[in-house]
């Protein structure tokens, strides 16, 4: 109980509320705008949530997490582009029914979907991250270095669909990137090429912003359109923006169906809010006693995807709060953030750091409270945002991300790294990698090689210990299987389409 | 546009050299634990080892690129407005340098949003002006934060 009152006390101090409160308007700001996404917003800010430092950072950046899955919705809603991927689904009802000139219902809809899937995962995050972290105080270096490969590998495989020998390739340069600079065990310097700025390492923090938010930035300059007018309905006078009962008793056993599947699949490392929704919209379908009204307005065809993709911000939380692993690229920069700050998530985080991670697990009930009260009292300010020509949005952001970059350390150098990994993410991105097995790859980098070299030392240079250590070969079972597979299954598909043809 | 891959998988094996000759001084084993080269030279050997997988695949014709699928257009509009950007940021970086961000934003600002076909001369100083104006307030006023600062001014 004292552990309860000491949170609560913590959490509920002015300036706490104003960092949540204020992040989750953020969120919803930058979610509502198209070409501006969630992992764009939390990089822009995460310098400046750096300097704040403590659990009220983290609070903020919560807030903006929350705020930006659910603010993507507005736009899918009511001009049928979606502000984020992970509200990609919400526009196959969500515009139909604006355009029925029913978008406050819309709305509504998707702000209390979204607000039941944020509560219940913060309640599954609540009950499930304790136990999860209790299993894990089992873990030596060996498993602490195989969760490390575990988890650069399940995100690169999932996160690199098209070619995932590009995203191993981002992966080891990500894990190349954090080995510059001063060696942690016998400090000898390493790829520093007598650079002093190159002696401390390299600060992931603008290599993130450059590959999240400034390629990203280039990207949106290389595919503006001038001309590009969208089917408009945010002019529309927006009514009712408070669910209605029937849709309630309609929708109800919807929210709780997608909340499980958005908190399941964010619990899986590598996964994210887009999958969720995707995957919620079609089992509600599926489970619907009307699946021919999917797709022309139905309001579990809104409920389902917003449930879901909101559900997933707990679900993420579990697996980076208890094992240090992030869930998807938004996770992967709260990690950078709570050990910048200096919450080191893993199983310890909970013996060591009770006050800290409690506080975080109940700060993601008051951002998602924040998101909801923001979103219902805000949605007509919210549909203008829309309005925004990008070309003031694209400047903005650019210089968004050189202030945050200099904010982190007050050093020049820091830019330069900013707009070099800005223009290599550009290019990287064309080539078909993705950014985030780099990002982790330099998150991670230091901890699978401290633990490997840790574990080599404590079991006298016996590498066979990572193969008979159980959970450290599971784990690397795991991984080993998920690099493979998108090489292999083409294979095999494309022989049994063979065979079968030649049977026919 | 499968040459792409093969150019990537000879940039891996270079860069997988690269690291094999930095680490050539540098001690694998300390005191019977693994060194400083040791982990990096475990990078480069799987950079090795990806690079040819890659080359492979690509040869095997399972490439991620469709057929004609064209990843660098230089000729087409909005790759020219990316490679002025990369002019401008390059250009942003030295007055930077020099002039410090008030500066620099005012008319990096305006560059960008001349690339971004608004060319209405007004709209230009006037978005450059406000733009610079809310961040100095948000960051310098607002947050006590330090904006950067240049060699001259």
């Amino acid at each position: 109980m004292d552990i309860f009152f000491t949170v609560v006390s913590n959490l509920f101090t002015p300036f706490n509320l104003f960092l949540t409160f204020g992040g989750a308007f953020f969120g919803i700001l930058v979610g509502a705008m198209p070409g501006l996404s969630s992992v764009m917003g939390l990089s822009i800010m995460l310098p400046f949530a750096i300097r704040i430092g403590g659990v009220g950072s983290i609070l903020m950046l919560l807030g903006i997490y929350c705020g930006a899955v659910y603010g993507g919705s507005i736009t899918a809603i009511l001009i049928n582009t979606p502000g984020t991927a992970n509200s990609a689904a919400t526009c196959l009802d969500g515009h139909p029914m604006a355009l029925r000139g029913e978008a406050g219902r819309a709305i509504s809809l998707s702000t209390t979907s979204s607000l039941i899937g944020g509560l219940l995962s913060a309640v599954a995050l609540l009950f499930t991250a304790p136990l999860l972290s209790k299993f894990a105080l089992k873990f030596g270096p060996t498993e602490y270095f195989a969760l490390g490969i575990f988890g650069l590998s399940i995100v690169t495989s999932v996160s690199s669909t098209e070619n995932v020998l590009k995203g191993i390739l981002g992966a080891l340069l990500g894990l190349f990137l954090a080995e510059i600079g001063m060696d942690a065990i016998n400090g000898l310097p390493r790829f520093t090429g007598g650079s002093v700025f190159l002696l401390g390492g390299i600060n992931f923090v603008p290599v993130l912003i450059g590959l999240f938010a400034f390629s990203q930035g280039l990207i949106s300059i290389e595919e503006y359109n001038k001309n590009l007018k969208h089917e408009r309905t945010s002019q529309q006078k927006i009514k009712g923006v408070f669910p209605s009962k029937e849709d309630m008793k309609v929708c109800f056993p919807t929210y709780i169906r997608s909340s499980i599947i958005g908190i399941v699949i964010g619990i899986i490392p590598g996964t994210g809010g887009d999958i969720a929704s995707w995957v919620a919209y079609n089992e509600a379908k599926r489970w619907s006693k009307h699946p021919e009204e999917f797709g022309k307005g139905t309001p579990e065809g809104i409920a389902a995807p917003e449930a879901g993709n909101n559900a997933v911000t707990g679900g993420a939380l579990v697996p980076l709060l208890t094992l240090g692993i992030p869930g998807d690229s938004a996770t992967a920069i709260m990690l950078g953030a709570l050990m910048m700050v200096g919450i080191t998530p893993g199983p310890l985080l909970f013996v060591e750091q009770t006050e800290s991670v409690y506080t975080i697990i109940i700060g993601l009930f008051l951002a998602n409270l924040f998101m909801g009260l923001i979103g219902y009292a805000g949605v007509r300010l919210f549909a203008k945002i829309a309005d925004v020509p990008k070309w003031i949005m694209t400047p903005i952001v650019f210089l968004f991300c050189i202030v945050g970059t200099y904010a982190l350390n007050h050093t020049f150098g820091d830019i330069v790294v900013m707009f070099v990994a800005g223009i290599a993410g550009y290019v990287l991105l064309k080539l078909g990698f993705s950014v985030p097995p780099i990002i982790l790859g330099m998150i991670l980098g230091k901890t699978i090689e401290n633990n490997f070299r840790r574990a080599y030392v404590i079991y006298d240079g016996d590498f066979s210990v990572f193969f008979t250590r159980p959970i450290s070969l599971v784990l690397l079972i795991i991984a080993f299987i998920s690099l493979i597979y998108p090489l292999v299954m083409p294979i095999i598909l494309k022989k049994r389409r063979e065979k079968q043809v030649k049977e026919a | 546009m499968k040459k792409f891959d093969y150019i990537i998988s000879a940039v891996a094996f270079c860069f997988g050299l690269v690291i094999f000759y930095v680490t050539r001084n540098v001690e694998k084993f300390y005191n019977g634990t693994p060194g400083s080269a040791f982990f990096p030279r475990i990078i480069a050997v799987v950079m090795f080892v990806v690079a040819a997988a890659l080359a492979v695949n690509t040869f095997l014709k399972r490439s991620t690129y469709k057929k004609g699928e064209v990843i660098f257009n230089f000729g087409s509009v909005g790759t020219q407005r990316v490679l002025w950007m990369f002019l401008a940021i390059i250009l942003a970086g030295i007055s930077m340098y020099f002039f410090g961000f008030i500066l620099t934003s005012l008319w990096f600002t305006a560059a960008v949003i001349f690339i971004m076909e608004e060319r209405r001369p007004l709209v230009l100083v006037v978005s450059a002006i406000l733009l610079t104006l809310v961040i100095y307030v948000i960051f310098t006023i607002g947050l006590q934060m330090y904006l950067p600062r240049g060699r001259i001014i």
